[in-house]
């Protein structure tokens, strides 16, 4: 019989797939960099450092948001709230600051961070203890404090904020505006809370495999809660240095926040099926859309044509990795 | 021609990467006969299972199958050759009928002009049960199903392209003694239709019921192979493991004072009040079939659930309560489930956080400590022997047998002395399968307890001091087992038996 010989491809196949992890964890960040690359070479402007720190701050509200997302989404539950939190917090940070404390801003903020951390609280107990689903749960929820949001203001901004308020997200420090030193800090101890304490690996167990971390003594719904009441306390520091940035409080800022807080975690490279991600790939899912959207205003696409734009980087990047996990 | 009816492969030989999986690998199943193909996690077999069913294709060598030389590309190519494979895990569709599982994959066949004939695709499902004997209605959903029902849907399903040669991989991994004898003699009916039945299996007990010849892979090599009238349970774990194997046959030391003891659960609506003891230094097996309740007893014992109105539990002492999960592990029992990939191991992480997480907050602090977790995980490593590249690999990348020993590992880091486990070696290798019974019997005499279920009655007879034999919700029989008294297969299979008889009356009143 003649000797069948076949052929490698399969092999070297497999031993492919073991360079692949350092490739995964570079994938966005590589993107990141070819999109500097051409934009750069598009447009002098782009590499300058005044427009970089004009980056970081144009995505430092989405960072803070994404930080809470990430915990949620990797825990296996989902908040779609954040957005509305974020609009009800910042609203509620002005109201209080203007109309019930005199001007004074210090315990308009406190109240501002507490309401947010109350609706993470409210999306943990109808998730955790009720069993609603975190997606119908916390979308209700953002409805509902989307709607007082604008039932509180009439659906007009608050404007008057005292200057020194303003000053906690606008002061100038070693070249970055506060805000831009808030959603860093907001990163690293996020970072820190993920990867290096007990409730950190609980939310990787809980998002995993909620039935085994159960077993394994796990408390389970006191890790979702804590989770999205996170996701409460990142969307509530959102909208309280929103207001301090535009000194107002306004309703209706964030309707897309949600939406692009959650995919910056996905397009990161964290499972939205749980107990995957870290927070530096939600930092570099952020920093991708930032690039993105400011380069098309660098470029001065048209408003409309930079929504078709950034829609569509989030499907290629998304199903570029998708194909990429497949092979 | 018929000589030469048989499914070969010659000198196969498959690397991943530096290692190679399969080195020169001879297999030879003829039609007509059933071919076990054993070997512990690792050794290879579902490499040549993958490569002789095409999902995989050699570096080298050659099949053949009835005397033709075959390169197969896709299991599409396998299929045509007429071979069929059933894969261990379920792969059916639970909302469709038996019928329409049968024949999702050749619609065409019972359509016409585009649209689905339901009558024809009935009666073609009825015509491949009622052909080898299986009595499950094609009109009902998978998901009313039993296990044994459903595995026997998959073969069926297998069967629709009417494959000469069939591997069943694990067939009864999930399955209870009385399933496991229905789907046996379904692969005996095979046989005389004149199919060549390759299966894999860990079972010992089975391959001596059903199997004509056994062949064993180690390391990637061919290891041997017996055939029937070789067959003893000595003789196949030395072809798999490699070297002779001394088996426990009952446990040779005595228990000592009572240590747990469950009263008062009612399983079902009117069924008489379990009680159960287990004590210190002793190994209790819970033996029953499916519906009989154990899984319930098992979860009430281990702390899984909360302890039900009515039960109570004696403990160190005292009646008490458990509250869950972490109530119980406080009291020191810990709980092993025996559906390892939902309710075991958090698959995505590494060994060592899973190992450590029942422990977290005893290592102190909120933060996690990454060394301490190592060395505990390598701790643990010296005493199950668990074979992993590091204790940061992903467990879910890990054999059966040794997510079940890094399972177990939880429990020993924590410091447990009360174990509860749910079939302690099921989807679990012979050798590692020897190693965990090697240590639940140290478990024991150095003072710990367990309480164990198994569907498998060597198990039981191996380890056990004692057994309870559950049927509808309550204890029917208790058997005493020891090296010097050891109970026998038969005493068991009797008990077993009793109860499917009083099932198989239970049906002809319900008619």
């Amino acid at each position: 019989m003649t000797e069948v010989r076949l052929d490698t491809t399969a092999i070297d196949r497999s031993s492919r797939r073991k360079l692949r992890v350092p490739f995964d964890a570079a994938f966005v960040p590589s993107i990141i960099i070819i999109l500097l690359v051409i934009l750069s070479v598009a447009s002098p402007v782009f590499l300058s450092s005044r427009n970089l720190a004009q980056i970081l701050l144009q995505i430092s509200t989405l960072g803070i948001a994404a930080v809470g997302a990430t915990f949620v989404i990797i825990s296996g539950d989902l908040d779609l709230s954040i957005g509305a939190n974020v609009a009800v917090s910042g609203v509620i940070t002005a109201i209080a600051t203007m109309n019930w404390f005199g001007g004074n801003w210090v315990l308009g903020v406190a109240l501002g961070i507490g309401c947010g951390v109350f609706i993470g609280l409210v999306n943990g107990f109808l998730s955790a203890i009720l069993r609603v689903p975190a997606f119908i749960a916390t979308l209700g929820v953002g409805v509902i404090a989307g709607g007082l949001a604008l039932w509180l203001t009439n659906g007009l901004t608050v404007s008057g904020l005292p200057e020194d308020f303003a000053a906690l997200a606008t002061t100038n420090f070693l070249g970055l505006q506060t805000l831009v030193w808030f959603m860093l800090a907001t990163f690293l101890i996020g970072g820190i809370v993920l990867h290096f304490t007990n409730h950190g690996l609980r939310t990787f167990a809980v998002g995993g495999n909620r039935e085994a971390a159960f077993l394994s003594g796990v408390p389970v719904s006191r890790v979702r809660i804590t989770n999205f009441a996170i996701a409460g306390l990142c969307a509530g520091l959102a909208g309280v240095l929103l207001t301090a940035r535009v000194q107002a409080g306004q309703p209706s800022i964030s309707t897309t926040l949600t939406l692009y807080a959650t995919a910056a975690v996905i397009l990161g490279g964290t499972s939205l099926l749980g107990g995957e991600g870290s927070m530096l790939r939600t930092f570099f899912g952020v920093l991708l859309i930032g690039v993105v959207q400011n380069g098309l205003d660098i470029l001065r696409v048209d408003y409309a044509l930079k929504e078709v734009a950034v829609g569509t980087v989030f499907v290629l990047a998304a199903a570029s990795e998708a194909l990429r996990r497949r092979r | 021609m018929n000589s030469s009816a048989a499914l070969v492969a010659e000198q196969v030989t498959k690397a991943f990467g530096d290692a190679l999986a399969l080195k020169s690998v001879n297999f030879t199943c003829n039609a007509g006969e059933v071919h076990a193909l054993l070997g512990e996690n690792g050794a290879g077999k579902s490499t040549l299972v993958k490569i002789l069913t095409g999902a995989m294709m050699p570096d080298a060598g050659k099949i053949v199958v009835n005397g033709r030389s075959h390169n197969f590309r896709s299991p599409l190519e396998a299929q045509a050759a007429g071979i069929g494979v059933v894969y261990q895990d379920f792969q059916l569709f639970p909302r469709l009928t038996v019928a329409e599982n049968i024949c999702a994959a050749s619609v065409g066949d019972v359509s016409r002009a585009g649209f689905l004939s339901r009558r024809r695709m009935n009666e073609k499902a009825e015509g491949i049960l009622e052909n080898f004997g299986i009595d499950v209605d094609p009109r009902r959903e998978v998901r009313t199903l039993d296990a044994a029902e459903r595995k026997l849907v998959e073969i069926s399903r297998a069967l629709q392209s009417d494959p000469q040669y069939l591997f069943l991989d694990e067939p009864t991994a999930a399955l209870e003694p009385k399933e496991t004898h229905r789907l046996l003699s379904m692969i005996d009916r095979l046989r005389e239709h004149g199919k060549g039945i390759i299966l894999v299996t860990h079972r010992l007990q089975e391959i001596s019921e059903v199997a004509n010849r056994a062949t064993a892979l180690r390391d990637g090599e061919y290891a041997g192979t017996l055939s029937r009238d070789q067959f003893s349970r000595e003789a196949l774990s030395e072809l798999v493991v490699g070297r002779s194997v001394e088996q426990h046959r009952g446990p040779s030391h005595a228990p000592g004072e009572v240590r747990m003891r469950l009263r008062g659960l009612r399983v079902r609506e009117g069924s008489t009040e379990i009680d159960i003891s287990v004590c210190e230094r002793e190994l209790v097996a819970v033996v029953g079939l499916i519906g009989s309740g154990v899984p319930n007893i098992m979860k009430v014992a281990g702390g899984a659930v909360a302890t039900p109105k009515g039960a109570s539990i004696y403990l160190d002492g005292a009646d008490l309560e458990l509250h869950g999960p972490a109530d119980a592990q406080s009291r020191g029992i810990g709980f092993v489930s025996d559906d390892r990939k939902g309710q075991g191991i958090v698959a995505k992480r590494s060994a060592a956080e899973n190992i450590a997480l029942p422990s977290l907050s005893r290592f102190g602090g909120p933060f996690v400590h990454r060394e301490a977790f190592r060395k505990a995980a390598d701790n643990c490593q010296s005493t199950f022997d668990i074979r992993w590249s590091s204790p940061d690999q992903a467990v879910g990348s890990l054999s059966g047998g040794n997510q079940q020993k890094v399972v177990l590992s939880r429990w020993q880091v924590r410091g447990s002395t009360l174990l509860v486990i749910q079939e302690p070696s099921q989807g679990v290798d012979i050798g590692a399968r020897l190693q965990i019974h090697e240590y639940l019997v140290e478990f024991a005499k150095s003072g710990g307890a367990v309480l164990f279920s198994s569907s498998d009655l060597d198990e039981v007879r191996d380890i056990a001091h004692r057994i309870y034999v559950i049927h509808s919700g309550e204890v029917v029989a208790e058997f005493v087992n020891s090296s010097d008294h050891p109970v026998t297969r038969g005493q068991l299979a009797q008990a077993m038996a009793a109860m499917i008889d009083s099932d198989e009356k239970q049906g002809v009143y319900n008619d």
